[in-house]
């Protein structure tokens, strides 16, 4: 408070010292105008849409099983979002070995990476601007194949979601099935993969449109 | 306290300093949302057990018109819904008794004709198998999957793992012989014995909702062939005295087919058989 108060009151000299300087120099007549200048930034707000049935967690799986879910992307911001970027990463898996693979065919047979077990999963995204696009899941986390990186599908000069609109978008993931077994066995190797689980963690990213040259904006225009 | 704010400084500080150099390569503006899933596999496990006794065969000193039963019982112990169990003959380790001088049998007619091969020997032996598992209201309790089937048969028949056990005109006659000794030709999947409930609504397979186990009992019979004897009056199933074979059957469970779940969380449809979804 008293380092607050100090302040002012050094403001305050300062502003009649240069008053005084002012009135010494000048008489009367003056007149003043001025120019009121507004830059408001807006607002580059994406949001997963309320009716998204996106976020899930299912569990006992078994191969051939699939999951058709919908994912909506609203743009909720003033500003138009050029291309929307998505990065995939996946956690919270253990690996496990239910049939004692390693013991009943080989050791290491029941042996598996989380890349491994991503692999077994298919996704397959179609919608929004015309997307189709399907990988396994260790693709999309490491963006390799045909998975779906910018899911807008336009380029850096075109308007991938107006403010207002909305994408929507089929996500389909299957647990594929492979009868692939092991040598002289009848255990498929896909037993190997029985009983763990993964956490996908999508990050949707929206960038803006190119910065552009507004000197001609009419006055109160956004 | 001084310490944590000029932390805090410095680490504002850094923020600026990285947002600068981003917004030197970007227009700077951008909005991440995230969504999570998680997605988990069940499994798929089936223990065999013992019914009042062991469930494999170990009998020595056999002779003709000797007979034994063995009952085996599947249980699911997995968190899935098994669709079927295939049994087949996978392998059979035959050795074969040649009595050298000395040895029982040297002087009898059948030395001169010891040395025989799995298949006659698998040949003296007649398999039956009945399912035998009780469960909710099932009408065709105990049902027959096998009637009076040759061991060697059933042997040449099999899908085995290491290949077909015999030449292929032999391999089609006896997987004739197979289906006509089945009473339910839909036993036959891939030249394997489905030895698990069919058709049987709620209950088939081995569901775990509701809980079932399916029980099977497997008797093996030795031949008492009196038809057949040589000069001196002997019989010429003599021959296979002192033989043995060592047999190995698996059994295979299967999984259901995949499909479509739109909800969430854990699926309890797939404890259930398919028509009981």
């Amino acid at each position: 408070m008293g380092f607050k108060s100090k302040l002012g009151v050094g403001v305050m000299s300062g502003v009649l010292g240069l008053s005084l300087i002012g009135g010494g120099t000048y008489a009367a007549f003056n007149d003043v105008e001025e120019v009121s200048n507004t830059f408001a930034a807006g607002t580059l707000d994406l949001e997963v849409g309320e009716d998204s049935t996106f976020e899930f967690d299912i569990s006992n799986l078994k191969p051939g099983d699939y999951v058709e879910k919908e994912l909506i992307l609203d743009n909720n911001g003033s500003l138009d979002i050029n291309q929307i970027f998505t990065s995939v990463s996946a956690d919270e898996w253990e690996d496990k070995d239910v049939l004692d693979l390693n013991s009943e065919v080989s050791a290491g047979a029941g042996d598996n990476e989380l890349i491994d077990f991503l692999s077994q999963f298919q996704l397959t995204v179609s919608g929004g601007n015309g997307l189709s696009a399907t990988a396994t899941l260790d693709q999309a986390v490491n963006h390799t194949g045909n998975s779906p990186f910018d899911i807008t599908t336009t380029d850096d000069g075109e308007i991938g979601l107006a403010t207002g609109d909305s994408l929507s978008y089929d996500v389909k993931i299957k647990f594929v099935e492979d009868n692939t077994t092991f040598t002289d066995s009848r255990y498929h190797v896909q037993n190997k993969y029985q009983g763990e689980g993964a956490t996908l963690n999508f990050d949707f990213e929206a960038t803006q449109m190119p910065g552009e040259d507004r000197s001609n904006d009419e006055v109160g225009e956004e | 306290m001084a310490m944590k704010k000029k932390l805090a400084m410095s680490g504002i500080a850094g923020a600026m300093g990285l947002s600068l150099i981003a917004g030197g390569t970007w227009a700077a503006f951008n909005d991440v949302e995230a969504a999570t899933n998680s997605f988990q596999a069940g499994t798929l496990k089936m223990d065999l057990s013992e019914v009042d006794g062991p469930y494999t065969f170990n009998i020595t000193d056999l002779k003709p018109g000797d007979h034994m039963t063995r009952k085996i019982q599947f249980d699911n112990t997995g968190s899935l819904a098994i669709k079927d169990v295939l049994m087949t003959i996978e392998d059979v380790q035959f050795e074969d008794y040649v009595p050298e001088k000395g040895e029982p049998g040297f002087n009898d007619a059948w030395a001169e004709e010891a040395e025989t091969d799995v298949l006659d020997y698998l040949d003296q032996f007649t398999v039956d198998l009945i399912r035998v598992g009780l469960e909710g209201n099932d009408s065709n309790y105990p049902t027959n999957v096998l009637l009076e089937a040759s061991l060697k048969d059933l042997y040449l028949a099999s899908d085995s793992l290491y290949g077909q056990p015999g030449n292929s005109t032999d391999v089609s006659a006896a997987r004739q012989a197979i289906l006509s000794a089945a009473p339910d030709n839909s036993r036959l999947v891939d030249d394997r014995l489905r030895v698990s409930t069919i058709a049987n609504e709620g209950w088939e397979g081995i569901p775990l909702d509701p809980s079932d186990e399916d029980q099977v009992k497997i008797t093996v019979s030795f031949n008492d062939d009196v038809e057949d004897t040589y000069e001196d009056g002997t019989y010429k199933q003599n021959k296979f005295q002192g033989d043995s074979a060592d047999i190995t059957v698996s059994f295979e469970a299967r999984q259901w087919d995949g499909q479509e779940y739109d909800g969430d969380g854990y699926i309890d449809e797939n404890e259930r058989t398919d028509t009981n979804r």
